[in-house]
């Protein structure tokens, strides 16, 4: 058994977000320092440029890495991970994690002393990840709804399938084309614009926010987060 | 880094192989016309400006539309309106493609109008319909592509046996030109729609690739029934080859765009105007996405008349001068070789290529690489141009001794391979044997035919897309035969044992 391994240490979700055809290459550089869960997959990412927006080149491809790591090495992985892919600069990329109540790694007692034992004692305020899955078509809109709000930016990652409703169609039941939205958003923002796309929600779609204990690579300058009313 | 330079920058490294070896081959063994030359920059000036503007313009238009377009027909949850409404736009586009129509002036002019060029275009484009429709009742049925293609390329056979080995070469050529730069990602972006509405537990979402190769079958059947039935023949006579304009340059270049802007306006018009139709019917746009819509049709349009000047202005002749200089060095060998290459570098630069290998790279989540694929293809296409060398070179090698090895090797693998590769593998046939094999892999060969007094530039310069467009399916399945038996390195790694799990650093 491998439960004689686990030891009380919390995990936190790193989940950076990068150039398509960087995600290999990420993956490969956390099983150099010792991740062990991390999986990459890909989606659309978009740029915060009026210009580019006008002349409808604003979007751009990238890959979505999720790997699992100790909360106390955190700030090594986010701090070496920068220095390889330069996440400092500006359109390179970002990176952030999440504090994680319990993954199979975790024995009982690890998951009993959370959130204390986590090692994100520098919690990050200022942001919070926003996650929603809805139909496919939906992503850009939401992304939409986010941007008249006064917040530019997303992760739209192909999906598919619900819990709720399945379609059917030439009698043959179907699972439903879905999207799901990563947003990284300060935290203010995020109050105000839960109600927003709550409107959207529909029974079948999902929506949660997570609290976000470090981040990297995040280039919003305060203005944009001026929340524009409706 | 946003959309359009990361386009430029993946077609700069794209179409730099093309250039580096045109200017190498230029200052060793074949030095070319100076007036040649500079139309050679030129147009890979012009490729450069044009294929990424022409992609982005596919990713935010093309696609997205017959995406839309495909969401529409199966929403109606009607079988009989899906397969008409997919046939029906596999037929206009086909008949939209300009590729279609220079291919059927070459047959008039080399049957000195015995066969009915214009019949031969309708027949193709119902051809491509009805078969664009039977591969959407493929994936909507979930029939296995490798048993479809099976009894497809076993009607092709028996109906082989009874046409000439001319209209054989000109089946095979046909079909790989019809599939051009639009009809490419219009008819995939169809399949894959349709394919991923259909997703079920039963069922995987990936099962729309293969319809090129589904298509592309619907019009070797066509001439060859048109060739069995008609009985003409082939002349052998000289093709007319295109004089080069007199007067400025300038004005040459005006006129070529004057008659690209027509030609791609062609394509692109009709595929506009169905979307607009049906949008205001049925789908009625937001007013942002029907922006971006219009925007990227627009960049599609700007984007096929700039590459399309430039390849037909700067590459057929650059190519042609090439191969009858090579001929002319008396060293077979060398020839295979030099076709090899070029068929290697056509490749990357082909915008139909990128389109695909992006739709794969969004199908399968990126597990299957753009470049692995390319890699393939090159290879693919180097073996094909290397034995359309060796044809011209040695008389009695027949057309069929070479694809029908090919295409039984082709039908035996798609039993062992993954089911993702044989989809791949019959789309990439036909998307190979694109417009960038026509203006430099087909010119090349024919330069080289000028100088074999065994070789006819009509009989051996037919064939050649036949073989680009069947190398391939061997290729890309050997490729998925390579993924099935040795796993990537990292899947060896996440397989790894408790017993390994010691030695990770978490847990010291």
């Amino acid at each position: 058994m491998s439960s004689r391994l686990l030891n009380n240490t919390a995990y936190s979700l790193l989940i950076i977000i990068i150039k398509r055809g960087k995600g290999s290459k990420v993956l490969e550089f956390v099983y150099d320092m010792g991740a062990r869960d991390a999986s990459c997959f890909i989606g659309k990412g978009t740029v915060k440029n009026k210009f580019l927006q006008i002349i409808e080149m604003d979007e751009v491809d990238k890959e979505v890495v999720l790997i699992i790591v100790p909360s106390d090495r955190e700030a090594e992985f986010l701090e070496r991970l920068n220095i390889k892919f330069h996440l400092e600069r500006k359109n390179h990329g970002i990176a952030f994690t999440i504090p994680l109540a319990g993954t199979m790694k975790m024995n009982t007692d690890a998951a009993i002393q959370w959130p204390e034992n986590c090692g994100s004692d520098s919690a990050n305020q200022d942001y919070t990840a926003l996650f929603m899955v809805a139909d496919k078509g939906e992503g850009e809109k939401i992304i939409q709804v986010c941007h008249d709000a006064g917040y530019y930016g997303g992760t739209i990652i192909k999906a598919h399938g619900t819990a709720c409703q399945s379609s059917i169609i030439l009698d043959m039941m179907v699972e439903r084309e879905r999207e799901a939205v990563l947003m990284l958003v300060p935290t203010k923002l995020a109050d105000k614009l839960t109600p927003l796309l709550g409107g959207y929600v529909t029974c079948a779609d999902f929506f949660i926010k997570m609290d976000v204990s470090r981040t990297i690579g995040l280039f919003q300058n305060d203005k944009s987060y001026e929340v524009v009313e409706k | 880094m946003n959309a359009i330079f990361s386009k430029f920058k993946e077609v700069l490294y794209s179409v730099l192989p093309i250039t580096i070896i045109v200017l190498v081959l230029h200052f060793t063994l074949t030095p070319l016309d100076a007036q040649i030359m500079i139309k050679f920059i030129i147009g890979t000036v012009l490729m450069l400006a044009g294929i990424p503007l022409f992609l982005l313009g596919i990713d935010i238009s093309v696609t997205p539309i017959g995406e839309r377009l495909s969401e529409v027909l199966v929403k109606s949850n009607k079988l009989w309106l899906i397969l008409l409404g997919g046939g029906l736009l596999g037929f206009v586009v086909t008949v939209a493609e300009p590729d279609v129509h220079i291919l059927a002036g070459q047959v008039r002019a080399v049957t000195n109008g015995s066969f009915n060029s214009e019949l031969m275009i309708l027949l193709v484009c119902i051809g491509i319909g009805a078969m664009v429709s039977v591969g959407i009742f493929k994936i909507i049925k979930n029939i296995y592509l490798n048993r479809f293609m099976t009894v497809v390329y076993l009607i092709i056979l028996i109906l082989g046996c009874f046409t000439q080995s001319d209209f054989l070469a000109l089946a095979f050529d046909v079909s790989g030109n019809t599939t051009g730069s639009v009809s490419v990602p219009f008819i995939l972006a169809i399949a894959v729609g349709i394919s991923s509405m259909t997703r079920s537990n039963e069922k995987e979402g990936h099962d729309g690739f293969g319809i090129l190769g589904i298509a592309s079958a619907g019009a070797v059947v066509a001439v060859m029934l048109q060739g069995i039935f008609t009985r003409a023949d082939l002349l052998d006579e000289s093709l007319a080859v295109s004089a080069a304009a007199d007067g400025s340059v300038l004005g040459y270049y005006v006129v070529n765009m004057i008659q690209y802007a027509k030609e791609a306006l062609i394509v692109v018009l009709p595929i506009l105007v169905i979307y607009m139709v049906i949008d205001l019917i049925w789908i009625k746009t937001p007013a942002y996405k029907l922006k971006r819509i219009l925007v990227g049709i627009i960049y599609t349009y700007i984007g096929l008349v700039v590459f399309l000047m430039g390849i037909n202005t700067g590459f057929i002749d650059a190519s042609r001068q090439v191969g009858s200089q090579i001929a002319a060095l008396g060293k077979p060998w060398l020839l295979v070789l030099v076709g090899m290459l070029f068929g290697m570098i056509t490749i990357p630069a082909e915008p139909s290529v990128h389109v695909l290998t992006r739709q794969i790279e969004d199908n399968t989540a990126g597990s299957i690489k753009t470049l692995t694929v390319m890699l393939a293809l090159c290879l693919g296409v180097a073996a094909a141009a290397g034995l359309s060398m060796l044809r011209i070179l040695v008389p009695w090698l027949q057309l069929w001794h070479v694809l029908l090895p090919g295409m039984v090797i082709a039908v035996v693998l798609s039993y062992i391979v993954p089911d993702i590769f044989v989809g791949i593998a019959y789309d990439s046939g036909g998307v190979a044997a694109g417009t960038m094999t026509s203006v430099f892999v087909l010119p090349f060969a024919q330069g080289a035919a000028e100088y074999i007094p065994s070789a006819s530039i009509v009989k051996d310069g037919f064939g050649i897309i036949a073989l680009v467009a069947m190398t391939p399916l061997i290729a890309v399945q050997l490729l998925g035969l390579i993924y099935k038996l040795k796993p990537h390195p990292l899947m060896i790694e996440e397989g790894e044992t408790d017993a390994d799990m010691e030695d990770v650093k978490y847990h010291e």
